[in-house]
């Protein structure tokens, strides 16, 4: 596409634009609504995600080390913990950390403890952290094949991970299936609207093709047109997630005393939209106006 | 210029458009085709726009057998002619000069190449004090002769003209034929479908002359005949 051609092409589509001002502006605001809720589709998807990353860095793995196990023995299993796939962390926790953790948690009631001092029935452990819950099972049996090298016990909440993914995965494709939903309506939302100006301009379609006009030179306006629209439906949704998210979520924070959860900061959350939008926008507006005039260049 | 073999169309409701037509018009020809309505001459139109396709025969245009045109090349195709219909076909939402610019700009034209040439062929044409008014604020004539100037801009080796001066008073009309006569003079193949007696009489051009969609009569500087 020349230049000429280009600059034509834009000229034309706000053109049609400003003389289909009322039909512009009813299929940008419900453009805009069907990427609103996208978006807020997306917030609540990258934040549930994230909230989930967090509870499953909090959950870990406990091995109990045996009583019997002597400290040279205790660092060669350190060593072997660490070369199983996927475990991103060891943490060793003696006796005393533990009892002085059990302490803290007892709080006011701590004084049944004492006494333990010299005798301390609180075994040795390693905390261990893992790259992803998805490996929790494989390292759980990676784990348990160490078992002869003073390995008591192996501690973990399998049952409470596995429910935290499938939460996930459900959640995820929920996302997804109300995302291209969305991007369908959106689709027809831009078809209708081009196929209004594509049918006000059939007749001069019509002319241009008598006089030699390509396929591609009647088509630029009406995808430009098309990008237009869908640029604007996605510079409403992205500017209110901007105003509102922040307040929404300090609300959120301040009526659901949800323990110490961070949620997604605005700027992360806005660096994902602002593509996502602009690419859905613009993608809907050039497939609703190709589909649009596909069957008017036949002639 | 333009060769026809046998050409027959049948649309698809079964009506016939023209049967078994053969016509060959040379290269800086001027020639009418007339015929009542119904005769076939807006299906000859149509098929040398290759708006629609024949059923059975050959036609070729400027050396170009139409059956072997692809859909990518009618825009190129299409741009050797030009072409003049009845209701003027002008585009209302521009000026006359943009109308006539835009039939450049389509052919990819440099601006300046446009500012050159447009206002040359509106004075030919005797518009260039209306260059600047829209199509409904002209006359008929004046719209005619704004087609006129688009079809010609681009200095197609081919006009067709379907039935050009239909809408016109026999002055407007008169004018315009002698422009086409004109455009004719400077080396351009000129076909017109017309069923203006007069000016087909008072002409002395080939007449072919259409019955049924079959040529009735094929005549060198001949009239218009009542015989049909």
């Amino acid at each position: 596409m020349s230049f000429r051609n280009a600059r034509y092409a834009v000229e034309e589509a706000i053109r049609s634009i400003a003389k289909n001002q009322l039909m512009t502006a009813a299929s940008v605001i419900t453009l805009a609504a069907c990427l609103f809720i996208v978006s807020v589709t997306y917030c609540l998807a990258a934040n549930i995600d994230y909230m989930l990353t967090q509870m499953e860095s909090a959950m870990s793995i406990t091995v109990y080390v045996s009583q019997e196990c002597a400290p040279e023995q205790v660092e060669s299993l350190r060593k072997k913990i660490e070369s199983v796939p996927h475990v991103t962390g060891v943490t060793y926790v003696s006796s005393e950390e533990a009892l002085d953790k059990f302490r803290e948690d007892l709080g006011d009631q701590s004084h049944i403890l004492s006494g333990l001092d010299n005798d301390n029935p609180l075994p040795r452990s390693f905390v261990l952290e893992l790259d992803s819950i998805d490996y929790w099972d494989y390292a759980v049996s990676e784990l348990s094949l160490l078992r002869d090298y003073g390995i008591d016990e192996v501690k973990h909440g399998k049952d409470a991970v596995n429910a935290l993914v499938t939460v996930n995965n459900v959640l995820r494709a929920i996302c997804l299936v109300i995302i291209a939903g969305l991007a369908i309506i959106s689709i027809v939302i831009i078809f209708n609207t081009i196929r209004i100006a594509v049918n006000t301009r059939k007749t001069e379609i019509n002319i241009m093709k008598y006089i030699g006009a390509t396929d591609s030179f009647i088509r630029q306006p009406f995808i430009i047109e098309g990008m237009i629209l869908g640029l604007l439906g996605a510079i409403l949704p992205t500017s209110l997630i901007y105003a509102i998210y922040s307040p929404a979520i300090s609300l959120i924070q301040s009526s659901v005393p949800l323990m110490d959860i961070d949620f997604r900061a605005r700027s992360y959350v806005l660096a994902a939209l602002l593509p996502l939008l602009m690419i859905m926008g613009v993608a809907m507006g050039v497939l609703g106006s190709i589909a649009s005039i596909r069957r008017h260049l036949n002639v | 210029m333009i060769n026809a073999e046998n050409v027959t169309k049948i649309y698809d409701n079964g009506a016939k458009g023209v049967e078994r037509l053969s016509l060959n018009i040379l290269d800086g020809e001027f020639i009418f085709v007339v015929g009542s309505s119904g005769s076939g001459k807006t299906t000859l139109v149509k098929l040398l726009l290759k708006e629609i396709e024949p059923t059975e025969g050959k036609l070729s245009v400027n050396g170009i057998d139409l059956a072997t045109l692809t859909r990518a090349q009618m825009p190129f195709y299409r741009r050797k002619m030009g072409v003049v219909f009845q209701d003027f076909r002008l585009l209302p939402n521009k000026t006359v000069y943009e109308n006539v610019a835009f039939a450049m700009q389509i052919v990819g034209a440099s601006n300046r190449e446009i500012r050159r040439s447009v206002p040359s062929v509106l004075a030919w044409v005797g518009l260039a004090r209306k260059a600047k008014a829209y199509p409904n604020q002209l006359s008929g004539g004046e719209q005619q002769r704004t087609a006129l100037a688009r079809a010609i801009v681009n200095k197609p080796p081919l006009l067709l003209a379907d039935e050009p001066t239909g809408n016109l008073d026999p002055d407007t009309a008169w004018d315009i034929v002698c422009l086409l006569e004109d455009i004719n003079n400077r080396g351009t193949t000129v076909v017109v479908a017309t069923h203006a007696k007069e000016i087909v009489d008072s002409m002395k051009k080939r007449v072919v002359t259409l019955k049924n969609g079959a040529i009735l009569r094929d005549v060198e500087k001949g009239g218009y005949s009542d015989e049909f």
